[in-house]
């Protein structure tokens, strides 16, 4: 339905638009009259033939609601009619005030309160300085991941024919902590594996105690708590430790040659190529990790050198989005019940990070508009054949994926983005430094 | 108002005729007790709305035969009274208890389709 109306708007800020509308009296009427003729058409009340109750009638049953839809019907279009005139894009429902009711035949005034994309002065996005490190890969990183890969190989065994606990032993405890007299909580273990003059137990005294001890013997010793210990009241106090070992295993690490590089990799026959694959691997990560520190540097540079008001709704409708994302992890039961319980908390955790996004993503916007990026055919077929390959499915099928609702658009949209956030990496003035990967 | 007020008019009828009637001649239909004469009626809703009544018809409302299985019945008679009302006055048939007619309790009938 057409309304007439009469429409004024304010602008409360860069992304707050006040609009003012007046429904006049007789649009009013027409409408609710409107609503009784069709009423009148679907109820059936006794005495009366369908479509033949009087309006009076009517009104005894059905006033208040007839009246609340005629109120909603006549909102929603005339909110229309006053966005479509006034030309204002919202991108979040509208706050809207209204009076209560309706009033055949007078005016019917209420305000809206819409929020619109904020128009963005692209002031800084080429040549921005922005820092790259570069991270290299040395034979120390290669040895060093050698040295994890050996210890997930290494064969554990029960000592036999020893009784007495030696330095590098796996050894069973059962051990519990106590402050002045008492347990503390979470502080103890039963069979709990400590490698002796290892890094797994955190309290090296207790470590070092367990040597020369026997088998089943008792023994406590004291310890002094870390300054970050997780009982905030306990920190750096000196705890009591009742120790007795009840087993003794040792560790044997495979030797480091052809074979051991076959078992850890189809790929490797020998030793020495299995060291190629991992500094290759290793320098991927590298490459990886220095390319998104520029592409974060380059976030932050132009959300620092483009200011603008965010609209509060994208920004909360990215952190509810974020927020469901993680949860999407767990079963769905569980998800609903943390999400009733504390749904509104990880929102708010989520707020930061959210109004980073809105932000940088609005900037792209605009930075796409200006340039005039396109994500031509060809990116697009690029971008799915990559995902097909990444996700081991045909083409087909992620091209019918992506055929549903607007789902190309947004895609365009996104590769639109992403050459324009290329361009800004490609145009901007580097400080550049090297680092090794493991430092 | 005398005592035979209360009682004399059952319910007031709210149908496609009588609203017709309403309209077009300001007659208010009612249904009355059996006993009643005119004169009862036009004391009666002169009594008990605030208005003035310039002529009342009456008649008897044969009941229907109505039919249960394999047992037949008759519904009662029943009076019908219309009440021509002085130009200028009016009456709401809704402030009366038990409007209108056939929907008992006043609760809003089921909408349909």
């Amino acid at each position: 339905m057409a309304l007439q109306i009469r429409s004024e708007i304010k602008e409360l800020s860069t992304v707050e638009r006040q609009l003012a509308i007046v429904v006049p009296g007789d649009q009013v009427a027409k409408e609710l009259d409107r609503a009784y003729r069709e009423l009148s058409q679907k109820v059936r009340i006794k005495g009366f033939r369908p479509g033949k109750i009087p309006r009076y009638v009517l009104e005894q049953y059905y006033k208040a609601d007839t009246e609340q839809q005629v109120l909603e019907r006549v909102v929603n279009a005339s909110f229309r009619e006053a966005i479509k005139a006034h030309n204002v894009a919202p991108i979040a429902n509208p706050q809207i005030q209204a009076p209560s009711g309706l009033i055949a035949g007078m005016d019917f005034a209420y305000q809206a309160k819409v929020e619109v994309k904020p128009v963005i002065d692209l002031k800084a996005w080429k040549g921005l300085k922005l820092k790259k490190t570069t991270y290299t890969v040395g034979d120390g990183d290669a040895d060093r991941e050698l040295v994890r890969l050996r210890e997930g190989q290494a064969k554990i065994a029960p000592v036999e024919g020893r009784d007495v606990v030696q330095q590098g032993d796996l050894v069973e405890t059962n051990w519990s902590g106590a402050v002045d007299g008492e347990n503390v909580k979470g502080l103890s273990g039963v069979a709990y594996v400590i490698e002796v003059g290892g890094a797994n137990f955190p309290y090296k005294e207790a470590d070092q105690a367990l040597v020369g001890k026997k088998l089943g013997e008792d023994f406590s010793v004291d310890v002094k708590l870390p300054d970050d210990f997780r009982v905030e009241a306990h920190r750096g106090k000196t705890a009591t430790f009742k120790m007795r070992p009840v087993g003794i295993k040792s560790k044997t690490l495979p030797a480091l040659d052809d074979e051991f590089a076959k078992d850890i990799s189809e790929k490797a026959e020998t030793f020495a190529q299995l060291k190629e694959l991992i500094i290759e691997d290793l320098k991927k990560v590298a490459e990886v990790k220095t390319k998104n520190e520029v592409r974060d540097a380059a976030i932050t540079a132009l959300i620092e050198g483009n200011a603008f008001e965010v609209p509060p709704a994208l920004v909360d409708r990215q952190a509810e989005q974020i927020a469901v994302d993680r949860l999407q992890r767990l079963p769905q039961q569980q998800a609903e019940m943390v999400w009733n319980a504390q749904g509104q908390r990880l929102k708010e955790d989520a707020r930061p990070m959210a109004t980073r996004q809105v932000r940088v993503s609005l900037i792209l916007e605009a930075l796409v508009a200006a340039e005039q990026l396109v994500a031509t055919e060809a990116d697009i077929e690029e971008y799915m054949e990559k995902m097909a390959a990444e996700m081991n499915t045909p083409l087909k099928t992620v091209k019918s994926v992506f055929a549903k609702d607007d789902r190309l658009k947004e895609l365009q949209f996104q590769l639109a983005s992403q050459k324009a956030l290329d361009k800004v990496i490609a145009e901007a003035a580097y400080d550049e430094s090297t680092k090794a990967l493991s430092a | 108002m005398n005592k035979h007020t209360y009682g004399v008019i059952v319910r007031p009828l709210v149908t496609e005729k009588s609203s017709a009637l309403k309209a077009e001649a300001n007659k208010v239909a009612f249904e009355v007790k059996k006993s009643a004469n005119k004169i009862d009626v036009k004391n009666a809703v002169e009594g008990l709305f605030d208005v003035k009544v310039t002529d009342v018809t009456t008649m008897v409302v044969r009941g229907k035969h109505k039919r249960v299985g394999t047992s037949f019945g008759r519904k009662s008679n029943w009076k019908k009274a219309i009440v021509t009302l002085k130009e200028g006055t009016d009456l709401d048939v809704f402030g009366v208890q038990g409007a209108p007619g056939g929907n008992e309790g006043g609760e809003a009938p089921a909408e349909q389709g």
